[in-house]
C-alpha cells in the first residue's frame, strides 16, 4: 500500500517542481511566442484552403509529421501481431 | 461472450448512425473539427459494434495487413506527389491559382486515405486481441 | 461574471484527479474498465471546455470506447483455465486431482477445459508458446501427482496455496517459454 502511494506522490512532487522551474523562466510567462499562431490566424486559410486551421496544419504546414503518425500506427500493428501470433501464418 | 438479446438489438440500431457519423467526420475534416484520424477511430467503434451483433465473425487479419499497408505507400505517394506539380515536398499537390473549392480536392483525399488507414489499424489490433486465446 | 464554463473547468480538474488516483488503488479489473472509461469521458469534456474539439473527438473514440473494449476482451479471454492432462491410464488420484481444479475453478469462477489428446512430442516442443495451456498435471513417480505451470500466471499462487494441505500432490514451476523434458 505505501508503495502505491510513493508511486502517486513522486509524480506529483515532480510535477509540481516542474512547473515552478517552468515559471523562473521569463520567456514561457511572457507572451511573444505568438508569431506561428498569428502568422496561420491570418494567413492559413488563404495559404491552404482549409477552414478548421487544424486540418490546415496537419495536412498542409505539417504534412511530413503527420505521414509518419500514420508510419508509426502501422509498426504499432505489426508489432501487436507479431508478438500475438507465434505461427508462421501472418506474413 | 454470449450477448443478450437487447444488445444485438440496440447495436443493429445505432451501427448505421456510427458509420454515418464517421464519414461526416471524415468528409468535413477541412470545413469542421474532425479529420482523418479522428473520423477512422469512430469508424472502428462503429465496426467493433458488428461483434457484439455476431460474435463468431472473423476477419482474415492477412487481408487488412495488406490493404493497411498499400493505404500507407498510397498516402505517403499522395504527401509526396506535390514534388513534382509544384516543385516543393509535402504541400498541396494543386497550387494556389485554383479555387478553394478545387484545392478542397486534396484534403478530401488525404482524409479519406489516413481515416481507411486508421480504422483498418485499430480494427487489426482488437481483432488479434479476439483470436488470441482458446477461449 | 465568470461564464459557468469556466466555473466548471476546477471542478471536472478534482474529479479528474480522483478518478486516477482510483484507477490506480483498485484491484478489481471489471471496476477498473469503467473508472477508465469515465477518466476518458470527462477528459474529452475538459478538452470542449477548453475549445480544443478536434483532441475531444479523439479522445472519445479512442479512449473511452476501444480502449475499454480491448481490456475487457483480454479479461473475458482469461476466464478459461485450460489443463494438460497427462495422467497414465487408470491411475487412482485422477478423480480427486480433477475435483480439485474443479473446485478450484468454480471458486475463481473459470472454465476449466481439459485437453489430453495431443501428441507428445507437439508437447515437448514449447507447449507454453504455442498452445496457451495454464497447467499440466502429470505423475513421473509413483504416488505422487505434479502440477506443472507458468510463474508469470497468476493463478498459480492461488493454486499453490490451495494444494499445500495435500500431501500426495506437488507444485512445479517454470519459466515461460521453457522446454518441458
Amino acid at each position: 500500500m505505501s508503495r502505491r502511494f510513493v508511486a502517486i506522490l513522486v509524480p506529483f512532487g515532480l510535477m509540481i517542481l516542474f512547473v515552478r522551474f517552468a515559471q523562473l523562466i521569463p520567456e514561457l510567462t511572457t507572451p511573444q511566442f505568438t508569431n506561428a499562431k498569428d502568422y496561420i490566424m491570418e494567413r492559413g486559410y488563404a495559404e491552404t484552403g482549409a477552414k478548421n486551421l487544424v486540418s490546415a496544419i496537419y495536412l498542409d504546414y505539417r504534412l511530413f509529421d503527420s505521414l509518419f503518425e500514420a508510419g508509426i500506427l502501422l509498426i504499432t500493428v505489426v508489432g501487436i501481431v507479431f508478438m500475438a501470433k507465434s505461427d508462421e501464418d501472418v506474413y | 461472450m454470449k450477448q443478450s438479446i437487447l444488445v444485438i438489438t440496440i447495436s443493429r440500431i445505432m451501427l448505421p448512425f456510427v458509420f454515418l457519423y464517421g464519414f461526416y467526420i471524415i468528409l468535413h475534416g477541412d470545413l469542421s473539427p474532425g479529420g482523418g484520424f479522428q473520423g477512422g477511430a469512430i469508424l472502428a467503434t462503429g465496426f467493433l459494434l458488428t461483434y457484439f451483433i455476431d460474435d463468431e465473425r472473423r476477419v482474415d487479419l492477412n487481408r487488412l495487413m495488406r490493404r493497411e499497408k498499400l493505404l500507407f505507400l498510397a498516402i505517403l505517394l499522395t504527401g509526396s506527389l506535390s514534388l513534382i506539380t509544384r516543385g516543393e515536398p509535402f504541400t498541396n499537390f494543386l497550387s494556389p491559382d485554383f479555387p478553394v473549392e478545387i484545392r478542397r480536392i486534396f484534403f478530401l483525399l488525404l482524409n479519406v486515405l489516413l481515416s481507411l488507414k486508421v480504422a483498418l489499424g485499430l480494427t487489426a489490433i482488437v481483432e488479434t486481441f479476439l483470436e488470441e486465446g482458446q477461449g | 461574471m465568470i461564464p459557468i464554463e469556466e466555473m466548471m473547468i476546477p471542478i471536472f480538474i478534482g474529479i479528474l484527479i480522483a478518478l486516477a488516483i482510483a484507477i490506480n488503488l483498485t484491484n478489481n479489473h471489471l471496476t477498473d474498465v469503467f473508472l477508465l472509461s469515465g477518466f476518458s469521458l470527462l477528459a474529452a469534456f475538459c478538452y470542449v471546455l477548453y475549445q480544443a474539439p478536434d483532441v475531444s473527438l479523439a479522445e472519445v473514440a479512442v479512449g473511452s470506447a476501444i480502449l475499454p473494449l480491448i481490456v475487457i476482451i483480454s479479461i473475458s479471454k482469461h476466464r478459461s483455465f485450460v489443463v494438460l492432462n497427462l495422467l497414465p491410464q487408470n491411475c487412482t488420484m485422477e478423480l480427486e486431482a480433477l475435483t480439485l481444479l474443479q473446485e478450484f475453478c468454480d471458486r475463481y469462477r473459470l472454465q476449466l477445459v481439459l485437453v489430453s489428446d495431443l501428441a507428445l512430442d507437439d508437447v515437448e516442443f514449447k507447449v507454453f508458446r504455442k498452445r496457451n495451456i495454464d497447467l499440466i498435471i502429470e505423475s513421473h513417480e509413483y504416488d505422487i501427482c505434479t502440477f506443472t505451470g507458468v510463474t508469470t500466471s497468476l493463478m498459480m499462487n492461488r493454486l499453490e496455496s490451495r494444494i499445500q494441505s495435500y500431501d500426495h500432490f506437488e507444485m512445479k514451476e517454470i519459466k515461460e517459454g521453457e522446454f518441458i523434458v
